[in-house]
């Protein structure tokens, strides 16, 4: 089986090991090198990838936080505009802003 | 100096509805304008005593009469001519503008001092009065504004921007217009759309809002706008009428050897599916379909294919042994972004084409059509009119109002839709993955599909990533693809994919820039 490999074939048994040429050996040596080399820079691309889809990622979601914030904000301020006790208040201070309005006018 | 002039060329409108237009202008909340009125040689009596009488009640009201008729072209330059407003506002002489148009138009004007154009909302009156067909028209959109005046009315300019590109051109009646606002919008800092209805646009016999058969001359100047518009971008291109008032464009390409090459990536586990009635290996037909009738020059065709861990594939099929057709072998756990990222990695294409395998090119220069609208400024990816095997629509963009969804799914494809939305170009939220291209430069900007994402959404993401750059997407029915939608995992949305999608863009579901009317 060994014998029937050509010099470019792949080394998959003990048997070839053994048996094959220094030449053939270093033919082998480089391809290996060379589909690690290319799987290795296959998963780097697809690290960097990931990472700057992370990053727009990331950003989106802060966006996303903020956007609720401010949502969950005006929410809470229209929540007590309506309550009650809110707008007695707003009713017995307006003489008094009234008059406060009046005596920055003088 | 007034903030605004309104300009309005008159020639013979039926009184009343002059009137009418006169009233509403005099009623504006708003009161720092100036009229610039000026008479084309109106041969009905009624025109010149009503205007004669109206210049005299008003000192801000102008009134010039021509001593010849000129045409539209001519009366509108005079009234710019007349124009000393810091803004200029077209009305015709038998519309109706709303009481607050000018403040809600300086409102908008005052949020921003770089904006050199506004547009707003629109709807047409009957000759009783009655309104109705109101247009909720979209955000700037000039890849829209290419096929279609969808800007029209209440258009208001920087004076400024219109003496810098020289008014109305002659030439162009009908379409005047048109012609003025796509030299204008490609030199003006900022855009403003006001999605208020502002300006009653009038139907009266012969018309072109009651008939757009009205006005032919018309339509052929609109042809002629958008080709001078293309001339002064220096991008090759035919122009044709579709439905009267809008305007189809194909890329052309004089020199095919100057073409930039594209990939096209195809993930697939290989499954066989019923088409129009026959079992068919979906790649296999997907990849010959391509490789018969694709007329681009210089392309390449990456099949990402399912493997067992051995290395088998999972539903073996045969595909031509072809140079320009590679494999890329995928092992992992079902993931349509993963694979269309180990596809794009091992392209190297400047321009890649995503595509399902359950697809078929209906157009033959898909890829010219696709790749041509990637060519313009500010576009970061493209897609195709999607249709199911029976020709109804299956996609014609993403709209994300009320919530993610394939505008006009299950409509009729040779209908044109709202506001002729089936026939021509325009920007859209996202488009679908079964079919999207892209410049590959971008794709790496961006970090590629996000692998957060299983089974849906990678698309809406990928598009959403790009308009954080200031790209847009377009979807063009010039280039055609059939997709049978028989996804190889089903297209039920996953819960965790829902929530990633929600966790990154919750904020824009449930309105659509694009997608404001019947869309």
């Amino acid at each position: 089986m060994s014998h029937a490999h050509d010099a470019h074939g792949e080394i998959d048994s003990l048997a070839d090991l053994r048996d094959a040429s220094r030449e053939r050996l270093l033919t082998e040596i480089g391809m290996l090198r060379q589909q690690n080399g290319t799987a290795e820079l296959a998963a780097a691309k697809r690290e960097v990838l990931a990472s700057r889809d992370a990053v727009y990622g990331m950003s989106a979601e802060l966006g996303e936080l903020r956007a609720r914030l401010k949502s969950e904000v005006q929410h809470a301020r229209q929540e007590v505009m309506q309550a009650s006790t809110w707008r007695v208040g707003a009713r017995v201070l307006r003489p008094i802003r009234f008059a406060k309005r009046l005596l920055r006018k003088k | 100096m007034p903030r605004f002039s309104i300009v309005t060329p008159v020639y013979n409108p039926p009184a009343k509805a002059l009137r009418e237009c006169i009233k509403s202008v005099r009623k504006q909340t708003f009161a720092d304008w100036e009229w610039c009125i000026v008479n084309d040689c109106s041969t009905q009596p009624h025109v010149r005593r009503i205007l004669d009488r109206l210049a005299t009640q008003d000192s801000r009201i102008r009134v010039a009469h021509r001593t010849t008729n000129g045409g539209i072209v001519a009366a509108s330059q005079d009234g710019l001519d007349m124009a000393t407003g810091v803004f200029v506002a077209l009305l015709d002489h038998d519309d109706v503008i709303a009481k607050r148009a000018l403040k809600r138009v300086n409102e908008e004007l005052l949020k921003d001092d770089t904006i050199d154009y506004v547009y707003t909302d629109e709807d047409k009156i009957d000759a009783k009065g009655r309104h109705y067909d109101v247009f909720r028209k979209p955000d700037f959109d000039p890849v829209r504004l290419r096929g279609q005046n969808y800007c029209c009315h209440f258009s208001v300019f920087r004076n400024s921007l219109l003496d810098e590109i020289g008014g109305f051109r002659a030439g162009f009646d009908g379409s005047q217009d048109f012609d003025l606002i796509l030299r204008a919008t490609e030199r003006a800092r900022k855009v403003a759309h006001i999605p208020r209805v502002l300006y009653h646009w009038r139907v009266v016999p012969g018309s072109a809002a009651g008939d757009v058969h009205a006005k032919p001359y018309a339509y052929d100047a609109g042809k002629k706008a958008v080709e001078s518009h293309f001339a002064r971008l220096n991008i090759p291109i035919e122009v044709e009428k579709l439905n009267p008032g809008s305007y189809k464009h194909r890329f052309v390409t004089t020199d095919k050897s100057k073409l930039p090459h594209v990939s096209i990536v195809i993930p697939t586990r290989g499954d066989t599916s019923r088409i129009w009635g026959a079992a068919t290996c979906m790649v296999e037909n997907t990849v010959h379909n391509i490789l018969q009738n694709s007329t681009y020059p210089t392309f390449d065709i990456v099949v990402v294919r399912d493997v067992n861990p051995d290395g088998s594939m999972v539903h073996p099929f045969t595909l031509p042994t072809q140079k320009n057709v590679r494999f890329v072998d995928y092992s992992g756990t079902f993931n349509i972004a993963a694979k269309w990222n180990s596809g794009v990695l091992a392209s190297h294409g400047e321009f890649v084409v995503v595509l399902d395998d359950d697809t078929q090119i209906a157009t033959p220069n898909w890829l010219e059509q696709l790749v041509g609208q990637l060519h313009l400024p500010n576009i970061g990816a493209t897609g195709p009119m999607l249709q199911l095997e029976d020709g109804r629509v299956c996609s014609a963009g993403f709209s994300l109002r009320p919530k993610p969804r394939h505008i006009s799914k299950g409509d009729s494809s040779t209908d044109i839709g709202w506001m002729g939305i089936h026939t021509i170009a325009r920007t859209v939220t996202a488009v679908s993955g079964a079919c999207m291209a892209f410049r590959r430069s971008t794709f790496d900007e961006v970090g590629g599909f996000s692998e957060n994402y299983q089974n849906l959404f990678a698309d809406i993401d990928f598009c959403l990533k790009l308009k954080s750059l200031n790209l847009d997407t377009v979807w063009t029915p010039e280039a055609k693809v059939y997709h049978f939608d028989a996804r190889t995992r089903g297209a039920n949305t996953t819960d965790s994919d829902q929530q990633n999608f929600e966790k990154r863009w919750g904020r824009f579901i449930g309105s659509d820039a694009y997608t404001r009317g019947s869309a």
